[in-house]
């Protein structure tokens, strides 16, 4: 099971985005769960998450999660723009399981 | 090196890191997290001041009919009191509580010591008691101040082991109890002492001290014109189009004014006299980060309908939605605005005019100003304009601003949409 959190301001913009990996993830019965939260929960559920994505409009916060991910061995990654633009959740979730070593 | 290179080196290496100081400053993030602690509390007591007092005075005279005279006896003097009118008590638990938080340290402890520590400065009135309004939006500062000062000596002394540690036999959760006691015994000898030379001061104490020199001076700031156009106006937007979240980097450095304006407001209405401050957090969240930052719902429904391209209709469908909502990141990422010169220029000018219009609206009364009620910032147009300050008229000023926005997008939406109809067509 891989458990795969986006974080963004108030974890909403990225709703769109998560829809779209959720379905992508349904649709070829990938193991994983995908939630969105607050950028504000990440010290909370750094330990809890195997992969943490970051929306591209707080990307400056990226330092401040790798720091609180690293004890944990946690995977950061920045969502890049062209990716959030098009919301392509099957990119996204690709990288997502890149990151592990894992292939979907 | 071309210009357009040189300038987004300058954004990356020099504006970014800025940036990423700015919105990670743990002192800020404490304060913007405290404020946010209480929202939902806020926003119950809000609705129970949109009903108690609703905008209509018909639907008012209905209830006074149905329940008798004295049908919203829980408003005003119950459910306000307990809720928005303890504001300055919930910032300096809450942001006690997040500034200890942040430094991973037992966060319970600093919030109560945040409470403690601003009455401790609170001056009681002649014959015994505090004045309620103490709680309240006057105090909102010094609330802050009091919580981030309190939390940081118990930090500090956490950090040093300046604590009474008992024997590993004692169970974790009394043990526990100990070791907020020295700090909180700092605290207290520290903030009497504060108190004991302020009441030399003319201000008499340090509340009175905070709101004269620090408080009504930055509102009078951060509230004016020129003040709201220079941040949500410019810095705002100017961040979006580098594809960072321009709202919340302003945010993080002028919640405290657009809520301490809030509360302000608030107070006034309550008392019937005339509201103080036009901008506050309700009127941002409704005429500037309206549809999102922008004002971008016209140029969305202009992709879903009107565009040639099939990839700016996909995308104004997908972003509709949640536009009508103000969220807005599908949109400027998708379109899209980020990086984009052409439609920067709309982008940019949309907030200004919007800006101007409604703060000008508000100022010569042609309009009503934000009551102060807490209304969530995905409140859609017109409901939340007229929620905010309890007149029709604003939410029909949001609809001729969201057409305003649509005159000044649509040539430019034209330019963007040829071009991407031109690509599809070559690919």
């Amino acid at each position: 099971m891989v458990k795969i959190g986006l974080f963004c301001f108030a974890g909403m913009s990225t709703s769109v985005l998560l829809k779209k990996m959720q379905e992508y993830a349904q649709e070829i019965g990938a193991d994983c769960t995908i939630n969105a939260y607050a950028e504000t929960k990440a010290a909370d559920l750094a330990s809890q998450l195997d992969v943490v994505l970051i929306g591209p409009q707080i990307k400056y916060y990226q330092k401040r999660i790798e720091e609180l991910c690293a004890p944990y061995g946690t995977k950061v990654m920045v969502i890049s723009n062209v990716d959030f633009g098009r919301m392509d959740g099957k990119k996204v979730l690709t990288d997502a399981y890149a990151l592990l070593g894992k292939t979907l | 090196m071309s210009m357009k290179e040189k300038f987004t080196g300058f954004v990356e290496n020099k504006v970014m890191p800025f940036v990423g100081v700015v919105s990670t400053n743990k002192i800020l993030l404490a304060i913007r997290d405290g404020l946010v602690l209480s929202m939902p509390v806020m926003i119950v007591g809000s609705i129970a001041i949109v009903i108690g007092d609703f905008p209509v005075k018909a639907v008012q005279d209905f209830f006074a009919m149905v329940f008798g005279e004295n049908w919203n006896w829980w408003n005003w003097d119950v459910i306000n009191p307990a809720t928005m009118g303890l504001v300055a008590l919930f910032t300096a638990c809450g942001v006690g509580y997040s500034y200890a938080k942040s430094h991973e340290v037992e966060p319970l402890p600093a919030g109560i010591l945040g409470v403690t520590a601003y009455f401790l400065l609170l001056v009681q009135m002649d014959g015994g008691g505090f004045a309620a309004d103490d709680f309240g939006a006057k105090g909102l500062f010094a609330a802050i101040i009091c919580g981030l000062l309190s939390s940081a000596i118990y930090i500090w002394l956490i950090k040093k082991n300046l604590v009474i540690k008992m024997p590993d036999s004692v169970p974790v959760s009394i043990s526990r109890s100990f070791t907020a006691m020295i700090p909180m015994g700092v605290v207290v000898i520290l903030f009497v002492t504060i108190r004991t030379i302020f009441a030399m001061t003319p201000y008499g104490s340090v509340n009175e001290f905070i709101l004269n020199v620090l408080q009504l001076p930055l509102l009078g700031v951060g509230t004016s014109l020129l003040g709201t156009e220079i941040t949500a106006g410019f810095f705002n937007t100017f961040f979006w189009i580098f594809g960072i979240h321009g709202t919340l980097v302003v945010q993080s450095v002028m919640t405290p004014i657009w809520e301490a304006a809030k509360y302000a407001n608030l107070a006034a209405y309550q008392s019937g006299l005339e509201l103080p401050y036009i901008v506050t957090t309700e009127y941002l969240d409704h005429f500037v980060f309206l549809t999102g930052s922008g004002l971008t719902l016209p140029l969305c429904a202009m992709c879903a309908f009107k565009s040639r391209s099939e990839q700016l209709k996909k995308l104004g469908k997908l972003a509709l939605v949640p536009s009508i909502f103000n969220v807005n990141e599908p949109l400027i990422y998708g379109l899209p605005i980020v990086m984009n010169p052409i439609m920067a220029i709309p982008f940019f000018i949309t907030p200004i005019l919007s800006i101007l219009i409604s703060y000008l609206a508000m100022a010569w009364n042609i309009v009503g100003k934000p009551t102060g009620v807490a209304v969530p910032f995905t409140t859609p147009a017109p409901f939340g304009g007229f929620l905010i300050t309890g007149d029709i008229k604003v939410g029909i000023l949001q609809i001729l601003v969201l057409l305003m926005a649509a005159v000044i997008y649509y040539p430019f939406f034209k330019i963007w949409d040829k071009k991407c109809f031109e690509e599809e067509s070559i690919s």
